[in-house]
């Protein structure tokens, strides 16, 4: 086999190659600076306005150049601590009483920040006139009452058990600056007007690189990196190609790649698998009259051989999707409740007299995607059913205009994960459909039981409910549960990484090794 | 003209002189015997392959060559020797399609501008300039997905951009016959201007572009599978050699087959046609040498 | 000559207007709607429709081109949609990483091809002759992308004597260099058999003239007059087929920018065209047909003052 460091048996072709190039070139590649961190991203990020943020590149770049009230700590199991807050008083459902840290300044000279940023940074969600994005996700926010200076008070309308830990502490938490923002016209998108972390953005240029760099005013915990120069290498494939050849520090690969990896780790390289807690689903949009009957949908999910995509895709290092729960959380289904059967889809369709349907299935178009999208491909056409496979960029998914929106048939995505059922399963209902509810589900029903779930203190009780809401969601033929997302991660011994515990980097973090 | 001239017997023996002419020179000789197999690999992909080109095996997926898949099997563990067999079908059809209808359309818009109105030429002329302002994978790139990624969008683009560079040659032909003396008595007697030129200076100029088309038809094959590796091209689930490359290039890390299993038909096929253009070239019409 | 040189700019100046009208006109007439990919989520039908006069996409087709024709005069390429920055920007820092490419590239066709070719034509039908002769056929035959994953694959990936992704933006002008080297040689491989066929070709009409017989009867060494005389006017004719090569290389080119992640317009086309990114294709286009309208019109030129039968035919 060829791996990236020629082994002693190849040395036939190193020595006559060698000999020929040795005089061509001489010198070597420069030596990686210590002082950069060279990261792969999948993309360029698309907004870096919080109301927006869509792809991964978004939330990672929110994540790290915002502060939120608390944030996940980096290591291996979920912990968090406070960020600009100095004290949180949770102990009412109806209100959050902070007080923020003195003495967190913002970039470009817009001054300290203080609860004025808060208020305006939460309540500007529920503006409907911003249409920001995650406007579900503060739904049930009154205001947010300005106490001091410093000190505030954000008042609920209902009790919201989710959403501190699965909204607040998570990237839609950010706080942005309201002078900035204002001068902006209230929106932005993706050059942030004003952030407050330890790096800042430097440069960024479309395509090529996006460059942090250390932020001067912060006096908080910083890492061993003086800038950070993020790639967009769209493919996993290539980015570990990159890092064989020396020049990434840091970087995530497909899972199905794990065992190649640590048989034979590129130099210097240190491989880890993380899990990771974002479902990967298939989602298929009812509204779209091809798949309005439910049978359809159905024979669609009948279809599928999900063990095979599993299989190619992940390993086998992938778990399951039994929902959107993962395993170890409040109503996660311990089952996998579809099975294929062809016989039955078949069946279905001709039903449904649909047969010699043709879909088209969009998906962010990496490898591992693109494996599972032919696989999709190779399953669906055995039913009877042409489908067309339409990869794109990250950023293009994920944006989501009124014309992709009435043309939304299959798509297989990753959400960003949370141990809060709620997080994921809010979403679908019929206020976002045109939004994040591309499944176009609208059931009474799962609306009500959603805010049983929200207001049901009680972990085990709550995730009772969580298990019927999943049940219904599946049943109704429009959610396909793929698997629960691994990650291999990929980076240079000289370096320790920060990494939350699903993978994601903490640019802070970030250490030299000794 | 005599019916003797077409008669079958006589037209096999030339074809046989034609191609013993060609076989003594090494390059011809090399060319053609590429060339025959891989027409007949393509022609009998359904016998020859071994497997479903497009059948999924994923647990026995990256293999490396064996007895039972020669090339190894691909990232879904299908046959890789199959795909390879069927993308040369894809290959041949992209260049003998694309190469049928540019040179077809090339020759009757180059008649057309040499011998129509002089209005008639300049808007050809033009045209033909417009088009050739494209660098073709570039324009390819940019209008493929409009008209939806595909085989037929592969073989109109190379047909709109290879219609100037045979129309042209046809043009400069047809103005410098129609200056010849016959051309002007035939005219004189009264022949229609059609007629000259289908009778007269169309059989004088087709043999050399029909010798320059088969040089282009390498470039058609990588072109095909240079789209298809930029994901403009064939799609999935059907296989095109740059198909098996981009997975090659993708899955680089974990075999070093898939490349080679790409590469080579691409590389034995351009090679192929391109020794048998060139010994065409020279056997047939050492003339052209120049003007190439 | 002064005539033809006019006329032949002028030319190449409408070409130029025809070809970026024809292409405004076709990538408009793509399915999907400008405002909305402009505008993202906040694409509301107020905003949208403000946007949409804005940009004149309401005018007929006619007046829009009129008027995107008069906004690149003025420099004016619109709005790259993803970084929402001036397409002349993105193209800014794309565009001279792929002349770089290309000139590396020529250099590599030149320095190679041009010696080979001399030497064959010296040594006429020895035994290198013919092996450059099927060397330079061969070379030709094998597509650029090809190439580009096999020299990444050893010279990068395997030997790691080349960098494998980037120009070298932040390196200096050797760690630029280094990182040209393989897409260069990538991009002008195949142009070094044709260069060496015809210098060879250009060679061996120019030693049989009567001004080298002549001097070689004056007594002048052969290698003098091999190098300082014959190649001298041998080379002149290769300096014209940049025109026919440009394009070709710039397709070469492309797959070269993808393979080795190397910024220029090969590699933006491809990721504006992920991203439907239509004002940023339509700019690498426009960019890219300049450069070649450029190459072809200069290359006529050249042509002609070298060889005025040129000016007749236009072949």
């Amino acid at each position: 086999m060829l791996h990236f460091r020629f082994t002693q048996t190849d040395t036939s072709i190193t020595g006559t190659a060698g000999a020929i190039a040795a005089a061509a070139f001489l010198w070597a590649a420069p030596a990686a600076q210590a002082e950069t961190l060279t990261i792969a991203v999948p993309s360029d990020p698309g907004y870096l306005d919080p109301a927006y943020w869509g792809s991964t590149v978004d939330q990672f770049l929110i994540d790290n150049l915002y502060p939120r009230l608390a944030k996940p700590v980096p290591g291996d199991e979920w912990k968090f601590e406070l960020d600009a807050a100095e004290s949180v008083d949770l102990s009412d459902p109806l209100k959050i009483v902070f007080e923020l840290k003195q003495g967190i300044m913002w970039t470009g000279g817009y001054g300290e920040l203080t609860a004025e940023d808060v208020e305006y940074s939460y309540e500007r969600h529920i503006d409907p006139d911003l249409e920001s994005g995650i406007v579900t996700e503060f739904q049930y926010l009154e205001d947010v009452e300005v106490t001091g200076k410093y000190t505030g008070i954000i008042h609920l309308s209902e009790p919201y058990a989710p959403f501190w830990g699965a909204t607040l502490t998570f990237t839609s938490g950010a706080i942005i600056s309201k002078a900035a923002a204002d001068e902006a016209g209230g929106w932005f998108e993706s050059t942030p007007v004003a952030t407050a972390s330890a790096y800042m953005l430097k440069e960024f240029e479309p395509g090529n690189k996006l460059v942090l760099e250390r932020n001067p005013a912060w006096t908080g915990e910083t890492g061993d990196f003086d800038e950070i120069v993020l790639l967009p290498i769209g493919d996993e494939n290539a980015s570990e190609l990159a890092f064989a050849a020396g020049e990434l520090d840091y970087t995530r690969t497909s899972a199905a790649n794990y065992e190649t990896l640590i048989a034979n780790p590129p130099a210097g390289g240190v491989v880890k698998l993380a899990q990771t807690l974002d479902p990967l689903f298939l989602g298929i949009t009812q509204t779209t009259e091809l798949l309005a009957d439910v049978k359809v949908r159905r024979a669609i999910q009948l279809a599928l051989d999900i063990p095979t995509i599993l299989a190619a895709t992940t390993g086998g290092h992938g778990l399951p999707a039994t929902g959107f729960v993962p395993a170890g959380f409040p109503g996660h289904r311990a089952e996998v409740t579809l099975t294929r059967d062809l016989d039955q889809a078949r069946a279905l369709l001709a039903e449904a007299g649909a047969e010699g349907l043709v879909v088209r299935l969009d998906y962010v178009n990496n490898t591992t995607r693109d494996t599972a999208a032919q696989i999709m491909q190779a399953n669906l056409a055995e039913a009877g059913i042409t489908l067309e496979l339409n990869g794109q960029d990250e950023g293009t998914f994920w944006s989501l205009d009124e014309i992709r929106a009435a043309d939304l048939q299959l798509h297989l995505k990753a959400w960003t994960g949370n141990p809060e059922g709620y997080y994921t399963m809010q979403y679908f209902v019929e206020d976002q459909i045109g939004y994040w509810n591309w499944e176009g589900y609208a059931n009474d029903e799962y609306n009500a039981l959603l805010a049983q779930a929200r207001t049901t203190e009680d972990d085990a009780a709550r995730g009772e409910i969580y298990k019927t809401l999943q049940l219904m969601l599946e049943e109704s033929g429009s959610f396909v549960f793929v698997s629960q997302e691994p990650t291999v991660i990929l980076h240079r011994d000289t370096i320790i990484p920060g990494i939350l515990p699903d993978g994601r980097p903490v640019f802070h973090a970030f250490k030299k090794a000794e | 003209m005599s019916a003797l001239d077409t008669s079958p017997p006589k037209r096999s023996n030339a074809f046989f002189s034609g191609l013993m002419r060609l076989m003594r020179d090494p390059m011809g000789a090399v060319g053609v015997v590429l060339v025959t197999l891989l027409v007949l690999s393509a022609l009998f992909a359904g016998v020859l392959a071994p497997f479903d080109p497009a059948a999924i095996d994923v647990p026995n997926k990256l293999q490396s060559p064996s007895a039972t898949h020669w090339l190894g099997t691909d990232q879904l563990g299908r046959d890789v020797l199959s795909r390879a067999l069927y993308g040369g079908q894809i290959a041949l059809t992209v260049a003998l399609v694309s190469t049928a209808l540019s040179v077809g359309i090339g020759v009757v818009l180059g008649m057309v501008a040499g011998f129509g109105p002089r209005w008639l030429d300049n808007l050809i002329v033009l045209s033909f300039d417009t088009v050739r302002a494209y660098p073709v994978i570039i324009l390819a790139l940019a209008v493929g997905p409009i008209f939806g990624a595909g085989l037929k969008t592969v073989i109109g683009i190379l047909v709109v951009t290879s219609i100037p560079y045979y129309g042209r040659i046809v043009r400069t032909s047809v103005i410098s016959a129609s200056k010849a003396d016959y051309v002007e008595a035939l005219m004189a007697m009264g022949m229609s201007r059609v007629r000259i030129v289908a009778r007269h200076i169309l059989p004088n100029i087709i043999g050399p572009i029909l010798i320059l088309a088969s040089m282009d038809i390498p470039v058609y094959i990588a072109a095909e599978a240079g789209l298809s590796f930029l994901g403009v091209g064939v799609k999935p689930p059907q296989s095109s050699w740059g198909l098996i490359l981009d997975d090659g290039y993708k899955f680089i890390r974990q075999t070093y087959w898939l490349v080679i299993a790409g590469a080579t038909p691409l590389i034995i096929a351009t090679l192929g046609f391109t020794f048998l253009g060139e010994a065409l070239r020279d056997t047939f019409d050492p003339k052209l040498r120049e003007g190439v | 000559m002064l005539v033809y040189i006019l006329k032949r700019t002028g030319l190449g100046i409408l070409v130029l207007i025809l070809a970026i009208s024809s292409l405004y006109v076709l990538i408009q007439a793509a399915p999907g709607d400008p405002a909305s990919a402009m505008l993202g989520p906040r694409a509301t039908p107020d905003l949208k429709a403000a946007i949409t006069e804005k940009l004149g996409l309401d005018k007929p087709m006619p007046v829009q081109v009129f008027n995107y024709l008069i906004s690149v005069l003025s420099g004016d390429l619109g709005t790259d949609l993803k970084s929402k920055q001036p397409v002349t920007d993105t193209l800014a820092i794309h565009l001279p990483r792929t002349i770089e490419l290309l000139a590396a590239s020529l250099f590599v066709a030149a320095a190679l091809g041009i010696p080979l070719g001399c030497i064959a034509a010296v040594r006429r039908n020895s035994l290198f002759d013919r092996l450059i002769g099927i060397l330079s056929v061969s070379v030709i035959a094998v597509p650029a992308v090809i190439l580009a994953i096999f020299g990444m694959l050893i010279f990068a990936a395997g030997l790691g004597w080349v960098p494998a992704i980037g120009a070298g933006e932040d390196d200096g002008l050797l760690g630029k260099l280094h990182h040209l080297i393989l897409p260069a040689f990538a991009v002008g491989i195949g142009w070094v058999g044709y260069l060496a066929r015809l210098v060879r070709a250009s060679m061996i009409e120019v030693l049989s003239t009567n001004f080298i017989r002549n001097a070689r009867a004056f007594g002048l060494s052969k290698n003098r007059i091999i190098y300082r005389y014959a190649l001298r006017i041998a080379i002149a004719p290769t300096i014209t087929v940049i025109g026919i090569g440009v394009g070709v290389m710039m397709g070469s080119a492309v797959f070269v920018e993808i393979v080795f992640a190397r910024p220029g317009i090969g590699k933006l086309m491809y990721e504006a065209v992920i991203l439907r990114n239509y004002p940023v294709s339509l700019g690498a286009v426009l960019a890219a047909s300049t450069i070649l309208i450029v190459a072809t019109t200069v290359s006529d030129i050249l042509n002609a003052i070298i060889d005025p039968r040129f000016m007749e035919t236009g072949e």
